[in-house]
């Protein structure tokens, strides 16, 4: 399969000096040949970062897919400046880090994957600190607006709840006003109605003021409905990079059926159809031709073919289908599709 | 300058909300000055005389105590900020980790110092053989540089290791000699003539003997000059590794 890979790009542009406000033009991100080693312990060496290129436009809601370890954190905090990499050139808004690292701290906005704060001071008062290092602030009443945390401004960090948490965070990074604001796994741990709640949040900034978001995730839906384009990176190296609709398209009808049975049925049986690739079942080690109900997920070449096939066979075998259904491929096939595995994996 | 100093007010609103200012200025100085009065007939006896450990201890164990306030509780504090991503949080911004050792140390720099003189004073009006008056002014900021050198000390031992505990327990090793070797909790007399001049050569020594010659024996402070030399160059060195080990970068 072939799927779109990085492309090269041009020399990035030399830094030249303090900047305050991003260079029209110039790219919010660039990155070119990251390697980042790291020594084991006990002897050898990890590449957690293996030789990556990539640009993200000013604007764009740019996101990194991949699982826990493939080095999507390391590259992040690389671009941020907390990490020094092995090698290779990384520009943001036309800074280089390494040479003018409070410039591009004045110009971007983190929020990091785990981050306590000071225990005993307020939202507020932690924002209007936060805001004192930077000569472009928000007042801290605004930012509290913002993520919807106005009740909760006379409260410590601890005595918020997670949702609430995440979203304080995301207020800390956004502080100065940044022009790039970079958030690693900012919904992991949240319940679905939290996620949705920053997922609000995220895209309001993106599309009402316009901030570059660079984001890391291993939630295929985060990345599907958010970003504009994802890098699917595994084993530190970025197996694609395309808006998650092209990822998708690239998949040539890969995709699911899906259905239920009030009786097991042979995996072996429906993995010989035509156009089935993979079976997926509830119910293993019941016996096949029991009447104990089973749920199966098939992963299809092409599910046209599939589906007739998979119908002529009910058909013949007297097996009930119940709630048959097709699922167009996701990101999460793509990545399978690219690496092999699966993004939980 | 200015970012520095407005960590260092949101380092004392902290401080003023934690139970660290009821410890430090109440707790500790209140159980010492109980602790000597019930001791206060006590002596050491030294080839260079006797010596109260009522006036031994206000000027040299209790004194360190005091001074440090609540060093285990600082030490975990910012061992914490380091474990949790506290550092890392203020690694993103644009501010550097020095500023942050410093912002940290001022506040509590002027709590020790505020402290051991209330503590003198208290110590004096209790029976101890101590000078009040500009001698107590001296030995005030003499305890600001035991604090900004157990603060140090707290700082190196934070960014070396990983987690809080490993903070305490490497705290306890380093602890053992500042206190039993370096006159604090016995005169340094007492010791055989070559450990007495290895343990000169210990941070808080000259400090000990600065204080004492200064508080009770009416010394002048530039009279202990070499040891107050001794104590500027580890108060110096402690800053510098402190700035180098505590910090978020990889």
């Amino acid at each position: 399969m072939s799927v779109p890979q990085t492309v090269a790009r041009p020399e990035p542009a030399p830094a030249t000096g303090a900047r305050a406000e991003a260079q029209p033009g110039v790219p919010a991100v660039e990155v070119r040949d990251l390697v980042k080693i790291y020594p084991r312990p006990g002897g050898g060496t990890l590449r957690a970062v293996d030789g990556i290129s990539f640009e993200v436009g000013q604007g764009e809601f740019f996101g990194f897919l991949g699982p826990n370890g493939a080095g999507k954190t390391t590259t992040l905090e690389i671009i941020e400046g907390l990490r020094r990499p092995t090698s290779g050139e990384v520009r943001v808004l036309g800074v280089d880090p390494r040479r003018e690292l409070d410039q591009v701290k004045r110009l971007i906005g983190v929020q990091l994957q785990a981050a306590w704060y000071f225990s005993l001071l307020t939202l507020e008062e932690m924002l209007a600190l936060f805001g004192s290092f930077y000569p472009k602030r928000r007042p801290p009443a605004e930012l509290l607006a913002t993520v919807g945390l106005t009740d909760q401004r006379r409260a410590y960090v601890r005595q918020l709840s997670g949702g609430q948490q995440h979203r304080f965070s995301v207020a800390a990074a956004l502080v100065n006003d940044p022009e790039v604001l970079f958030l690693d796994e900012p919904t992991t741990g949240l319940d679905p109605q939290m996620r949705h709640s920053l997922w609000d949040l995220l895209r309001r900034l993106n599309r009402d003021e316009g901030k570059t978001i660079v984001l890391t995730t291993h939630y295929i839906e985060e990345a599907e409905l958010l970003a504009d384009r994802v890098a699917i990176i595994d084993h530190g190296r970025i197996a694609a990079i395309d808006s998650p609709r092209s990822l998708i398209g690239t998949l040539d009808g890969l995709g699911h059926i899906e259905f239920a049975t009030p009786r097991r049925i042979d995996n072996a049986d429906l993995g010989r159809l035509p156009g089935i690739t993979r079976v997926e079942s509830t119910g293993n080690g019941v016996e096949p031709g029991s009447a104990a109900p089973a749920t199966y997920r098939l992963a299809v070449s092409e599910p046209k073919a599939a589906v007739g096939a998979l119908l002529d066979w009910s058909d013949r075998a007297g097996v009930e289908l119940r709630g048959l259904e097709v699922v167009p491929g996701s990101l999460e096939d793509v990545f399978l599709e690219l690496t092999g595995r699966e993004l939980r994996d | 300058m200015t970012a520095t100093l407005r960590l260092a007010w949101a380092s004392t609103r902290q401080l003023f909300r934690s139970r660290e200012v009821l410890f430090s200025m109440v707790v500790y100085p209140g159980f010492f000055l109980v602790l000597l009065v019930l001791f206060s007939r006590l002596q050491f006896e030294t080839s260079q005389g006797a010596a109260s450990l009522m006036d031994l201890w206000l000027t040299g164990a209790a004194l360190l105590v005091v001074a440090r306030g609540n060093g285990h509780a600082f030490l975990a504090l910012i061992a914490t900020y380091k474990s949790t991503g506290v550092l890392k949080r203020i690694a993103v911004m644009p501010v550097s980790p020095a500023q942050l050792i410093v912002a940290e140390v001022i506040p509590r720099a002027l709590m020790g110092m505020l402290t051991a003189g209330v503590f003198l004073a208290g110590g004096r009006a209790l029976g101890a053989d101590i000078r009040l008056g500009p001698a107590l002014l001296a030995v005030v900021g003499l305890a600001a540089i035991i604090v900004v050198t157990g603060l140090s000390v707290s700082f190196v031992i934070a960014g070396l290791t990983k987690s809080p505990a490993d903070a305490n327990a490497l705290e306890g090793y380093v602890n053992f000699p500042l206190y039993l070797f370096t006159g604090a909790m016995w005169p340094v007399a007492a010791f055989p003539d070559w450990l007495q001049h290895v343990v000169g050569l210990i941070p808080y020594t000259g400090i000990i003997a600065a204080v004492r010659g200064v508080a009770l024996d009416g010394q002048p402070l530039p009279a202990f000059g070499p040891e107050l030399a001794i104590a500027a160059g580890w108060l110096a060195l402690l800053f510098v590794a402190a700035n180098r080990a505590y910090r978020f970068a990889q």
